[in-house]
């Protein structure tokens, strides 16, 4: 039995497997408490979620659907074909079963997104995360719009995130975190957080230029870039208000770019 | 629903204001609405449960308007909350 203690930004998540592959894989992605212990790193501000990981269910079958429900004893459950969480509604222990990493990563960004929503801590957001002179750049859209494109095109400045970024959000300000969920930009590790000076929704254009949107707009398009599965009314105010929290603080833009690194040009 | 009936703003709902524009978030049906101003006031006053006669009075006063068009406009604006389901349906 393996048992690796994660970090992700401010969290501590202890993972137990017997599963030599999946071990391998949280040592490949993750920062592990104890192994890295040379890097500097946010204290913890919550004990750690314990997460059981075992192998099983069938392959990925096409579809990101999540089928949620509750079990006799109010344990909440998220299934799809690939994966499965059981996870306690306070968050002190979870159960995932998976197919294979692909899975594995899916339900780890799952499991983490439930976790900071109910802390009340932040958001994960489907964005690249840049860093520019000591501040943090947020890239989203819709999917395809560039968020790695603009996260490969902005090399060589360093990133947090190229495919779901880690925002922590309070009402003294907003900062992103190292985001161990890559697609295929792997984290230089080095980094830990940066305030978050603008997001830029991205839309491809033969010209380049930025458009402000209005806080009230901000809110509403920020909403459905968040990585969640509604569960809970109380649990989706949750996200509601922290999405308001992000747009009154954060300047949001409209960048229209084409697939070059003119764009940084037009970034204030 | 007749305009003698008392109407009330659907429990859990949070009605908050960015930009001058109220937002009404229903967290429940994952549901966020954008209202007018005047929208906004009436479901702001629709936190305890009103008779449309009474929310035109208010309006009337508030916005100085004539009775009848405070009259029409909250029919018509209970009638779109109502649709939308953001209205206590236990009253």
């Amino acid at each position: 039995m393996d048992e690796l203690k994660l970090i992700i930004a401010e969290h501590r998540l202890l993972t137990r497997t017997s599963a030599r592959w999946i071990a391998e894989w949280l040592k490949n992605f993750f920062i592990i408490e104890g192994k890295d212990s040379a890097e500097i790193h946010t204290e913890p501000q919550t004990p750690a979620i314990k997460i059981q990981i075992n192998e099983g269910r069938t392959p990925f079958e096409g579809s990101f659907d999540v089928d949620k429900s509750k079990t006799a004893d109010g344990l909440l459950v998220f299934t799809r074909a690939d994966y499965h969480i059981t996870v306690d509604p306070s968050f002190k222990e979870a159960s995932l079963t998976v197919y294979d990493s692909f899975a594995l990563k899916h339900a780890m960004m799952h499991l983490y997104s439930l976790y900071i929503v109910h802390l009340g801590w932040g958001l994960l957001i489907h964005s690249s995360c840049v860093i520019d002179q000591g501040r943090a750049i947020l890239f989203s859209g819709h999917s395809g719009a560039g968020k790695s494109t603009a996260a490969r095109l902005s090399s060589p400045r360093p990133l947090l995130s190229d495919e779901a970024s880690i925002v922590r959000i309070t009402s003294d300000g907003v900062s992103v975190y190292d985001s161990p969920f890559r697609s295929e930009l792997l984290s230089e590790s080095d980094l830990d957080s940066c305030p978050l000076a603008g997001i830029y929704l991205l839309n491809q254009s033969e010209e380049i230029f930025t458009r402000t949107i209005a806080d009230k707009d901000a809110f509403i398009r920020v909403l459905d870039k968040v990585f969640y599965w509604s569960y809970d009314p109380a649990e989706t105010m949750k996200i509601m208000r922290l999405g308001k929290l992000l747009a009154e603080q954060v300047p949001f833009h409209d960048l229209y770019f084409q697939k070059n690194n003119l764009f940084w040009e037009k970034i204030s | 629903m007749t305009i003698e009936d008392k109407v009330k703003r659907k429990p859990g709902l949070d009605l908050t204001q960015m930009d001058g524009e109220w937002i009404l978030l229903d967290a429940e049906l994952c549901v966020v609405t954008r209202l007018n101003e005047t929208g906004g006031r009436i479901m702001e006053l629709l936190d305890q449960a009103y008779t449309h006669q009474q929310l035109a009075d208010m309006l009337a006063s508030e916005y100085e308007i004539s009775s009848e068009q405070a009259q029409a406009d909250v029919d018509k604006f209970i009638g779109y909350m109502n649709e939308a389901g953001l209205l206590d349906s236990r009253l």
